[in-house]
């Protein structure tokens, strides 16, 4: 088949020519990654919508976007696994490598979806469809065991990476109905819009990432299908919907590329650290990464932008290489870019089949897309600030001065202590600029629970990294002990712990609390007690085993 | 006012000790003040505080101040000098408190996604604390430390002058050890709602006694913290007895 790697383009859109893109799609990648038994109905839940499931569950009438309890109460037998972006990013890289053996670069859209340019690898390979099949075989003895209960990965191609994006929706369709042999999609070149034309609005909110607000617009305005869209006048469709109505149209069109508003970086703008001596240790990689990050990121934000897109390439002493592009939509920071980094190297190192044989020799970063820099609006009072910018530095370095595992931030975990509720988390692992995730009690979690048994406010604010042993003794001297129905012994009179005695004025309590019964190696069976002394110190005090530890003191 | 009359050097007064040659001078002084109080000096500049700091703080928390609590509420009270900062977008450092709670840092209106924790290890040394202080100061605008006992003077001193140039504010909690503290913040705490066996800690009040350096006499007041409501306020004569709740 002949390749045309660049079409004309579409009509209005001044100036853009459209890439010919290649997606490879894993349908359901969260499903994957969970791991599922075949006719095992599980769904993946974020904020207590399902965001993917597996083929037993839609069987059983589950569908994205459904809230929890619905998808519960059609289906009794679900399991829910929490979404983790991470488990998900870990699991894609077997078919990363895998592809990346016969395509040099690769753009790893999402876990789940990867995407490359076809222009020389369908040179190489003879033809587009050569290629759509070769991947896709490729890709079926990598991960197709594991895909049997989420759906066979499909690869698409088409010019623009939305239209490639829709093609590849076809092959895993396709594949699902049984009806074509290989699960691939190839649209002609210069037949995107053709293709799309037909096609409902709809397309755009699953593929485009369009709001469906938008969408629904649209349809009311008495637009069926992306042609009608097409067929607008642009000034118009600028005038009406803004740029997010342009982007729409762009890719209705089949003409988008990239994000709009990137545009590419300055020329010779590549960050290269050569080590002196071959490097076998990740952290010292991860390391220099951060400091190519930070150079790449001041010299970006000199001229107010942000990177979009970069290209990660690492070489070892024989050879060996690793390129990977990484994109995000709001711009990389150079904390997201380090984060990146590791997982390259991370995946790179843990390769099973091609592993790496000699220590790293270079390690290179190069923008590939910027765009102007126009903050990241996090929340209602959000927008990044210079605050944020140096508490973020001041982070970095403290991560180098005492370690990564010492430097840490809060997360919400849910429980019923009060050690219990935050879990602190290295600041290294986490990303800064989106606190509001990390403290958001993730829906669908079993920790999003209320906690029943939980002391009310006011918490206490100094707790202990270890709970303290102590005794507690009534009156009489006795020790005192909780009965199994949750009866003191006696009244509590005195603490004594390591180096302190001090005599209860009053006291609440116990508070029985039972935790885990169902697993033996975790469960926990305690009562607590508030002692107000009469140095006027509060405590929360627990015993279990009828031994008295002090967890937290109101301070 | 020495500083308004050098400005305007077309005036005929001469302001020597108290006496006032030109009659007109002191009006045109007075005219002149308001115009003049839009700079502010680098010491002048404040961190706003907690509504319920007003009676002790009124000013707010002056940039490059080390602030000293102690006491019954140490910890809390610490919180809350940081609540109104960090609710405006600054950020909260802490190191050397190995008993940071979380839950209650966010009752006390800390907003957690702007906090950041440097681990307690015992083996840090008095040069890795000043390290570690220095790279807080640098990127965070309120910085609470309670290990300021196993800090040397000498270390301390640097920090301090590293303090006022970059204007965050330090806040030590418990002992002072060898920092000079601008502000002291003393403490007392009353529970109520624990009974014997029953209730429990619901409601307290804080007692705060502000002295510094500054300040000619010691300021007093007396906050809910928390109110049964779970707010933080000043106690008023009028909501004396009120924001108790009936113990449970």
């Amino acid at each position: 088949m002949p390749v045309m790697p660049v079409m004309p383009v579409p009509p209005g859109l001044p100036g853009l020519t459209v890439v010919r893109l290649a997606v490879v799609r894993c349908p359901q990648w969260p499903i994957v990654a969970a791991g599922c038994e075949l006719d095992e109905p599980v769904a993946v839940v974020h904020a207590n919508r399902v965001v993917a499931r597996s083929l037993a569950a839609a069987q059983a009438g589950i569908v994205i976007g459904q809230r929890r309890r619905e998808a519960q109460s059609r289906c009794p037998r679900l399991r829910l696994v929490a979404h983790e972006p991470a488990r998900d990013a870990r699991a894609f890289h077997p078919v990363v490598d895998a592809v990346a053996t016969m395509v040099p670069r690769l753009e790893i859209t999402e876990p789940g979806v990867l995407t490359f340019a076809t222009r020389g690898p369908s040179r190489y390979f003879g033809g587009d469809a050569a290629l759509a099949v070769r991947v896709q075989v490729l890709v079926d003895q990598v991960i197709g065991g594991q895909c049997a209960a989420a759906g066979r990965p499909a690869v698409g191609i088409a010019d623009g990476c939305f239209a490639a994006g829709v093609a590849a929706r076809h092959g895993v369709r396709a594949a699902a109905t049984g009806g074509s042999e290989r699960a691939t999609h190839v649209v002609a070149a210069g037949k995107s819009a053709e293709f799309l034309g037909p096609l409902s609005l709809r397309w755009l909110i699953d593929v485009g990432g369009v709001g469906p607000n938008l969408v629904g617009l649209f349809r009311r305005l008495g637009l069926a299908n992306l042609a009608a869209l097409a067929a607008l006048p642009v000034a118009d469709v600028l005038a009406r919907f803004g740029t997010e109505g342009i982007r729409a149209q762009c890719m209705a069109a089949g003409g988008d590329d990239r994000l709009p508003g990137t545009e590419d970086p300055p020329e010779g703008l590549v960050f290269v650290h050569r080590f002196e001596t071959s490097v076998q240790h990740l952290d010292t990689l991860v390391f220099a990464g951060k400091h190519l990050a930070e150079q790449l990121t001041e010299a970006l934000s000199g001229q107010g932008r942000v990177c979009t897109k970069l290209l990660v390439t690492a070489e070892t002493e024989h050879g060996e290489r690793t390129e990977r592009y990484w994109s995000r939509g709001t711009g990389l920071s150079a904390q997201a870019m380090v984060e990146r980094i590791r997982w390259q190297l991370d995946g790179w190192a843990q390769q099973t089949d091609a592993a790496i044989t000699a220590g790293v020799i270079q390690l290179q970063l190069e923008p590939a897309e910027v765009c102007a820099d126009v903050g990241v609006q996090l929340g209602l009072w959000g927008g990044r600030t210079q605050a944020d910018e140096w508490a973020q530095r001041a982070t970095a370095r403290l991560a180098g001065l005492v370690g990564d595992e010492h430097v840490v931030v809060p997360a919400w975990q849910g429980g019923r202590h009060p050690g219990d509720v935050y879990r602190w988390v290295p600041a290294g692992l986490s990303d800064l600029a989106d606190g509001a995730a990390r403290l958001a009690p993730t829906a669908g979690s079993p920790t999003a629970a209320p906690w029943p048994g939980s002391l009310p406010a006011p918490s206490p604010a100094a707790v202990y990294p270890s709970a303290a042993e102590v005794t507690v003794v009534d009156s009489n001297g006795q020790p005192v002990s909780v009965s199994g129905r949750g009866v003191p012994s006696g009244v509590p009179a005195v603490v004594r712990g390591d180096g302190f005695v001090e005599q209860v004025t009053s006291w609440a309590g116990p508070w029985v609390v039972d935790e885990r019964w169902w697993d033996a190696g975790r469960h926990r069976r305690v009562a607590r007690f508030q002692l107000l002394t009469t140095s006027g110190r509060a405590y929360l005090a627990v015993i279990e085993r009828q031994q008295w530890w002090l967890l937290a003191e109101y301070s | 006012m020495v500083v308004a009359v050098a400005s305007v050097p077309r005036t005929t007064a001469v302001v020597a000790g108290t006496r006032v040659l030109d009659p007109d001078a002191r009006d045109r002084l007075a005219a002149l003040a308001p115009r003049l109080t839009g700079g502010l000096l680098a010491g002048d500049r404040c961190i706003p505080v907690h509504p319920a700091y007003q009676g002790v703080l009124p000013q707010g928390l002056p940039c490059g101040a080390t602030v000293l609590t102690e006491g019954q509420a140490a910890l809390s009270s610490a919180f809350l000098l940081a609540a109104a900062p960090v609710q405006m977008g600054a950020w909260l450092g802490a190191a050397g408190l190995a008993a940071f709670g979380a839950q209650a840092c966010a009752e006390a209106g800390v907003a957690p996604e702007r906090v950041v924790v440097v681990r307690d290890t015992p083996s840090r040394t008095d040069e890795m604390w000043g390290q570690v202080l220095a790279a807080l100061i640098d990127g965070f605008d309120v910085v609470l430390f309670g290990a300021a006992a196993r800090v040397r003077a000498g270390t301390a001193r640097r920090i301090q002058s590293r303090l006022q140039q970059r204007g965050a504010v330090l806040v030590i909690v418990g002992a002072a050890g060898p920092f000079s503290c601008d502000l002291t913040v003393a403490s007392r705490a009353v529970w109520s709602g624990l009974g014997h066996g029953h209730g429990r800690l619901q409601t307290r009040q804080v007692h705060l006694e502000v002295t510094g350096r500054r300040m000619p006499r010691a300021s007093r007041d007396t906050l809910w913290f928390p109110a049964g409501d779970g707010r933080i306020e000043r106690l008023t004569p009028e909501s004396g007895s009120t924001p108790l709740r009936r113990a449970v």
